[in-house]
């Protein structure tokens, strides 16, 4: 062949797992192709280890997450090991590779999964779970952990969803329970030694695996139940194995793999742009969210690392799009630093500065004043819940004050845009709590005509309303809390969107709501135990997957499975847990105390708030992490 | 100022899209820090047009892009630049400035030349292809064939739009070329190999009257529906304009 293709590589001789005739029968071919800017090209044959990362959806959604990207450059730091990625295929080449027998394939090299040693998942949301049996089936793993050989690929889960990883604990050899950072040289360390030295086998590598911190190895674990459904008792059938998993946790964030070079796909992401990650964890403790709970403490990386990761992130990529991430952007305390020196750079270089999840205040205006346009972007706050008595209960320190004052400064600025995002169905929800949503709207939209005298008006103000559903998470206050049938979610809507109509402004509201069928599916799955499996694996036999896609959820083939299953779904989600229930997610140690979510379950109902950790430390056990918000300014020792 | 950037895509590039391939070309430009220019606001754009989108499957020796730049650079310079920040599949062969004659490269398409191959399907092969041509080409006087868009359907000739046809054999030289450009080739059972039977065609391109070359070959062929999969290959030598004695130079 002429000079033009240059190596050995496999993948630069152009070698694709599909052929031109599925290529071109399918949607957006190129999801499937790899050789996208940034990937990581090594020779499979020179590595002993090899290690193929899923994110159980479609790619675009897949390439758009940055927990992949960091691992994916971590992984690849190792001389011994080539981690490659895969997605879940879109339905139109799932049937294709059903009918033909195409084997699921990684983008890097193309080869099957099968011929891989790991097979790692991220587990971001739970109505992925569908997604993972796709991927076992498509890559031919049996599903069932127990029933894989010594040939079949160690399929190991992370992210979120493993803080309860009981639903889909049968399908995974292993979970790591934590920020991948801190132990996957050490679970790599072993495999790699077990092999060199021939001690390896699926089970001593099990067992032996599951002495690292925050590895769980269900198949290790016994699980029975009381009478009435629940949990009785969680215990290891060794007695070497740990009884409690612990949540692993990076504390130096500023010395931490970072994907300077990330990936540039060639199909649009969901998120096509760089993501700076300013900082990790929340400081705010609302009730109601999980990822605040799960990721304390909060860290802040430092101001100059971020600006050395902007400049080589924006070199390599050609991005025309920097992003700032974080759960709370503007309790990032050099945020102003930051901010200006992005903005210099990106002015320069004529990249947009996106920011999300800024609190709206004098500062952020001026700043999103700088970077957007004013008539065409629109403020967005996030009350949750409607009156100030549904946010004491939730702990969302947002007053009304706090909004109108905002709301006026950006209506003084030129906005006429806003938006604002409410959750119902929160524990011990009042019809006035409901009513308060398009009230508070209305005062918003009253604040625009009362600032803005009419002969500067630039038309009518819009405020538009969501609301979602709230799901009660493991490891937050709200563990314990029921939730609510469907239809009477359905009414929950419609009371807003009666109330709406009724408003004085009510032409410059407008609603939208998600459908509570899927709320209820995930609240099962988010709090089920190790019986839920069946039903999953029934519903995929059935049809579905990609169930986070409403095009493509089936309720009625779900009702089905869990009759057909004899689970009743119900069980997971109606009841009020009483305060010493065990739960099926209780033998990890996630770092909060049981006794801290007791206390803020307690508190919620009192409608007594919380001081955030900068005002305050409120002993949730943290702490002994030794770093982070813990130790900054009042909460220093 | 402006320039035109000629280059070729092969390889599994061949699947990304126009669309994709533009957003591709904007990211590439930014990292080979070639002055392009922009537009004014919040979200300026770069100032680039292509001059004719290439299909999904399409591998092309002869793709042009127009720029505006801010300020001079080496053209020579400029193609090293951009070659080191492709991916594997793309390659920028030229970058020439533009004078007053040029025009933007989108309206001044008059034509493209394509090399054809078979996969293999559906029977197509040499001999099949010469009986076709034979039957419906050589001193015909009407091509008739209904055209069908998005928006309309309707029967045109393509008698006039057909500049050039022919059937021919590959040499070793344009075999090697096609096949490092379409690495996959065997594995396709693409018919690349020396000997093997291609076709040349030459037809109106552009805003006047746009002719597919799967257009062409429906007509050749005879067939009424379109295909699910093309039993042949589509591979775009080139872009080209007329000139001021009535003949085609390259874009
Ligand atoms: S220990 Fe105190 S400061 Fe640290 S995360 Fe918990 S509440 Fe916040």
């Amino acid at each position: 062949m002429g000079g033009y293709y240059k190596g050995a590589c496999s993948t630069m001789t152009g070698k694709l797992a599909l052929s031109d005739k599925v290529l071109m029968r399918v949607e957006k071919s190129a999801r499937y192709i790899g050789n996208e800017i940034g990937m990581i090209k090594k020779d499979p044959d020179d590595v002993l280890i090899r290690f193929a990362f899923c994110f159980p959806d479609v790619y675009e959604i897949g390439m758009s997450h940055l927990g992949i990207q960091i691992l994916y450059e971590m992984f690849n730091r190792r001389d011994d090991l080539y981690c490659e990625r895969v997605y879940s295929p879109w339905p139109d080449l799932h049937r294709i590779m059903k009918d033909e027998g195409i084997p699921l394939f990684a983008l890097e090299s193309q080869d099957p999964i099968s011929d891989f040693d790991f097979l790692g998942i991220t587990l971001q949301y739970e109505m992925c779970y569908t997604n993972v049996l796709q991927v076992l089936d498509l890559a031919r793993i049996p599903f069932h952990a127990t029933d894989r050989g010594e040939d079949d690929p160690i399929v190991c889960g992370g992210g979120p969803c493993t803080y309860n990883p009981e639903p889909i604990a049968d399908f995974f050899d292993f979970f790591f329970i934590g920020e991948g950072e801190t132990e996957y040289d050490h679970i790599f360390d072993l495999y790699g030694s077990m092999k060199r030295s021939g001690t390896y086998s699926r089970s001593a590598f099990l067992r032996e695996v599951s002495h690292i911190p925050g590895v769980y190895v269900p198949s290790l674990y016994e699980v029975s139940y009381n009478e009435d459904g629940t949990v009785s008792d969680f215990v290891p059938k060794f007695s070497d194995v740990p009884a409690t998993v612990v949540r692993q946790v990076e504390m130096d964030l500023d010395n931490s793999p970072y994907p300077e070079k990330p990936l540039v796909p060639y199909v649009q992401a969901t998120q096509d742009r760089v993501v700076l990650e300013i900082m990790r964890g929340c400081i705010r403790g609302c009730r109601f969210c999980q990822a605040g709970m799960l990721y304390r403490p909060t860290r802040q990386r430092n101001v100059e690392v971020l600006k050395k990761y902007a400049i080589s992130m924006l070199d390599a990529t050609g991005q025309d799009e920097i992003s700032l991430s974080s759960l709370s952007s503007s309790d990032y305390e050099a945020l102003p630093e930051l901010l200006d020196f992005l903005i210099d750079e990106c002015t320069k270089r004529k990249v947009n500065i996106s920011l999300p999840s800024l609190r709206i205040d004098a500062f952020s205006l001026d700043v999103m004043d700088k970077v957007a346009d004013v008539k065409k972007s629109s403020i967005t706050f996030a009350p949750e819940g409607g009156s100030q008595r549904m946010r004491d209960v939730i702990n969302k320190g947002l007053t009304v004050s706090d909004i109108l004052q905002g709301a006026t400064e950006a209506f003084k600025g030129g906005w006429t845009k806003v938006k604002l995002y409410f959750m119902l169905g929160l524990p011990g929800e009042r019809e006035e709590d409901m009513t308060a949503i398009p009230d508070l709207a209305d005062e918003i939209a009253m604040c625009y005509y009362d600032t803005i005298p009419k002969d500067q008006r630039n038309g009518r103000v819009r405020v538009t309303i969501s609301t979602s559903f709230f799901v009660p998470k493991p490891f937050t206050p709200f563990q314990w809390a029921p939730m609510e049938e469907a239809t009477e979610y359905k009414r929950r809507a419609h009371i807003v969107k009666d109330r709406m109509h009724s408003e004085h402004n009510a032409k410059s509201i407008s609603y939208q709501y998600h459908e509570p069928d899927v709320t209820l599916l995930e609240g099962v799955f988010a709090r089920g135990d190790r019986r839920i499996a069946a039903v999953i694996e029934k519903a995929y036999e059935k049809g579905c997957f990609f169930d986070a896609w409403t095009e493509f959820f089936h309720k009625d083939l779900w009702d089905q499975s869990f009759e057909e299953c004899g689970v009743d779904p119900d069980f997971y989600t109606m009841r009020e847990r009483p305060i010493e229930e065990k739960f099926p997610w209780d033998f990890i140690d996630c770092g909060i105390t049981r006794a801290f979510l007791e206390r803020e379950w307690k508190r919620s109902k009192e409608e007594v708030v919380t001081p955030n950790c900068r005002m305050g430390c409120s002993g949730c056990g943290i702490r002994k992490y030794g770093g982070g918000v813990c130790f900054e300014g009042k909460n220093k020792v | 100022m402006k320039a035109r950037i000629k280059f070729e895509k092969g390889g599994v590039l061949r699947y990304v899209g126009h669309l994709d391939m533009m957003r591709y070309f904007q990211k590439a430009i930014r990292r080979s820090g070639i002055p392009i220019s922009y537009s004014q606001g919040f979200h300026p754009h770069q100032h680039m047009s292509f001059a004719m989108p290439l299909g999904v499957g399409v591998s092309s020796e002869g793709e042009y892009m127009d720029i505006d730049l801010e300020e001079e650079i080496n053209p020579n310079k400029a193609v090293d630049d951009l070659n080191s920040h492709m991916a594997d599949g793309v390659r920028v062969i030229s970058f020439r400035y533009l004078t007053e004659e040029d025009g933007n490269a989108m309206s001044s398409v008059g034509a493209a030349s394509y090399f054809l191959y078979l996969k293999g399907g559906e029977g197509l092969d040499g001999d099949l292809l010469m009986s076709y041509k034979n039957e419906r080409f050589d001193g015909k006087d009407k091509m008739l064939i209904t055209k069908k868009t998005k928006k309309s359907e309707r029967e045109i000739d393509l008698k006039p739009f057909v500049y050039d046809f022919r059937l021919f054999e590959l040499d070793e030289d344009y075999s090697k070329k096609m096949q490092s450009l379409i690495p996959d080739y065997e594995t396709n059972d693409f018919r690349l190999n020396t000997g093997d039977m291609g076709i040349y065609l030459l037809l109106s391109a552009g805003s006047e009257e746009n002719i597919r070359p799967d257009l062409f070959m429906k007509y050749l062929t005879g067939r009424k529906e379109d295909w699910e999969y093309l039993p042949f290959g589509i591979h775009r030598i080139d872009l080209l304009k007329k000139d001021k004695d009535g003949g085609f130079v390259s874009l």
